[in-house]
């Protein structure tokens, strides 16, 4: 039984060698349908198409439901107005809420990539290990605080204090940079733009630090220790040993943190402000689209344009959020094969 | 037990040295490491002779590992408590002035693995350079000549430029060794370099090592017995952190003096 070719496949029961002249045929056994093995199959693996199931009844769903209303190209145009007086004549133009979500989250996403590098750093290379784990628990479980908290936290205990500290302050140091000068006509009193960008990080922070993290956690020890016995320093190991590693992971970092930043929505919504217009500052009151899901809601059923158009904002936001996940995840593939490959 | 003048300890507590004194280049006197409470390394003496190939033995967990990683100060990162000295070229490793990294400039090492970085042959030879921020035409140079001497230069001279992981298990150990000569360090370490290997590419990482003691000092450390009689010049016997004996190797293996080293080379253990 050398031979490769008749060697039974993974899985596969091997061929009974027959104790005759001839061999016995290469028949399998009957899978038997009661054995415990084939219920647990025909229980799991319907279930494993669960998650695939609800993601398409979504989209579908969500397409049906908006009737497919062509709203033409002023639907990325700035005017939104339901018009409850004569809803023929409502524009539902998104392009404010686009800013506002593309404002919030990309800021966010880069004050987050640079506190998330920073502490991942600290957390693997620098801190002692009992010390670099419990900070990696704490910063794990920043991620399951709900978002209402962060909300209420905000809305309560920061705008008060951005409104009468930070807020000033940085108008009156930084207010010839573009966007840090408030104009007291356009203040939104603490919420808006600059409030809603430090609730966005903090709620990124968890996920880019443990993408982060995990990525310089993957480094073989043999590197380091490589780079050490070469006589580098610990900060020479880091910049030309362990960064150029983990900067495979920054590009899923940002896509899957962009993700998380532009579909967050009731944190966003207490402390935006939530006013609809371009805004002229930092301080300005502005909205996402998923914060205009969220306030407009309510009323969606009274008017069946603003339905539609709300619905068809809730599948653009499911597009992006969609793409940039995927794109996310492949990279986070790719960049451990990477490790994996380089380690062996 | 205290030192004597010139570092070593007094007579009857060093196994060896086999050779005379001025020729020794590392040395430990009464080095003890602890792991918490275990001892790994009990109160070992012994004295490395320069440009020559001495070779450490010993069964799976009888410390040779540690041993030479205390030689070059990489056991401390482990978080193991070290006692004793580590002299070389006469001056205490260990002591509080001296800065760790540059022991590591001057005492080079090779691990089990090859550990080529993810980058080019060529960086990676230049690594040790770049640290010393040398200039273009030293870096090329260094590069070449370490590629030489590594025994490699006549299969990657066409593709420095190509990435150090597709080159062969055998090619990226002697990458690692070219890599650790290239900063000219005084004392190789090598820590069972040819243990992943298969036996051509063993072959030739022997023969370099023969090649190398013309310059270079080398420590071996392997679990293969015929290895060490191959390329050592000297061995020593490390059993249960203890140092059992160190000897000329022919002697070592011909005429052992304790019966430990005897049992053990003949196969009744190990």
């Amino acid at each position: 039984m050398e031979d490769q070719g008749t060697r039974p496949a993974l899985g596969e029961e091997p061929p009974v060698v027959g104790s005759g002249n001839a061999p016995a045929p290469p028949g399998r056994v009957p899978p038997n349908p009661f054995s415990r093995r084939s219920i647990l199959r025909a229980l799991t693996s319907p279930v494993g198409w669960i998650p695939g199931i609800f993601l398409a009844s979504i989209v579908v769903v969500l397409m049906l439901s908006s009737h497919f209303q062509n709203f033409g190209l002023g639907f990325f145009g700035p005017v939104w107005n339901p018009n409850p007086t004569d809803p023929s004549v409502a524009t539902y133009g998104i392009l404010y809420f686009v800013i506002g979500s593309a404002l919030t989250a990309g800021f966010a996403l880069v004050l987050a990539m640079l506190l998330s590098l920073a502490i991942a750093i600290s957390l693997v290379v620098f801190l002692p290990s009992p010390a670099s784990r419990i900070l990696t628990s704490l910063t794990d479980l920043l991620a399951g605080i709900p978002s209402v908290v962060y909300g209420i936290w905000g809305y309560v205990i920061l705008a008060p204090y951005f409104s009468k500290q930070l807020d000033p302050a940085l108008s009156h140091y930084l207010g010839w940079l573009p966007g840090f000068a408030a104009s007291p006509t356009e203040y939104a009193g603490g919420t808006g733009l600059l409030l809603a960008i430090f609730i966005l990080t903090i709620m990124v922070v968890p996920l880019t630090t443990a993408l982060l993290r995990e990525s310089l956690r993957a480094i073989p020890r043999e590197q380091v220790e490589s780079g050490l016995a070469l006589g580098a320093t610990r900060w020479e190991v880091l910049r030309r040993v362990q960064l150029p590693w983990a900067r495979r992971s920054i590009p899923s970092a940002v896509l899957l943190g962009f993700g998380r930043a532009v579909g967050e929505t009731v944190a966003v919504f207490m402390v935006i402000g939530n006013e609809v217009k371009l805004p002229t500052s930092l301080f300005s009151g502005s909205s996402t689209m998923a914060t205009l899901l969220v306030g407009q809601f309510d009323s969606a059923f009274e008017y069946p344009d603003l339905l539609h158009a709300l619905v068809e904002v809730a599948l653009l936001l499911l597009a992006i959020s969609l793409v940039v996940n995927l794109l996310g995840l492949r990279y986070f593939g790719s960049g451990r094969m990477a490790h994996v490959g380089a380690g062996a | 037990m205290s030192g004597g003048p010139d570092g070593l300890p007094p007579d009857g507590t060093v196994v060896g040295p086999p050779f005379p004194r001025e020729e020794i280049i590392l040395l430990t006197s009464d080095l003890t490491v602890r792991s918490g409470p275990r001892e790994i390394l009990s109160g070992v003496s012994l004295a490395f002779p320069r440009q020559k190939v001495s070779a450490i033995i010993g069964p799976s967990g009888c410390g040779k590992t540690t041993l030479v990683r205390c030689l070059n100060r990489m056991a401390e990162l482990a978080g193991l408590t070290i006692s004793g000295e580590v002299r070389y070229r006469g001056r205490d490793i260990y002591d509080p002035q001296v800065n760790p990294v540059q022991v590591r400039r001057r005492i080079g090492m090779v691990f089990q693995r090859p550990t080529v970085f993810p980058s080019s042959i060529y960086e990676n030879v230049a690594f040790g350079l770049r640290l010393e921020r040398e200039s273009r035409e030293v870096v090329d140079r260094g590069v070449v000549r370490s590629l030489k001497r590594a025994g490699l230069w006549e299969e990657v001279r066409e593709d420095l430029d190509r990435p150090a992981l597709a080159l062969s298990g055998g090619q990226q150990q002697r990458l690692c060794i070219a890599r650790a000569l290239a900063v000219e360090p005084g004392v190789l370490l090598m820590d069972e370099p040819t243990s992943s290997l298969d036996p051509i590419a063993t072959q030739k990482v022997e023969d370099m090592i023969y090649e190398l003691k013309k310059e270079y000092t080398v420590i071996i450390v392997t679990h293969n017995m015929q290895q060490a009689a191959r390329v050592a010049d000297y061995t020593a016997f490390l059993y249960q952190g203890h140092l059992v004996e160190f000897e000329e190797t022919r002697q070592f293996f011909e005429s052992p003096r304790a019966k430990l080293t005897e049992n053990y080379i003949t196969g009744r253990f190990g």
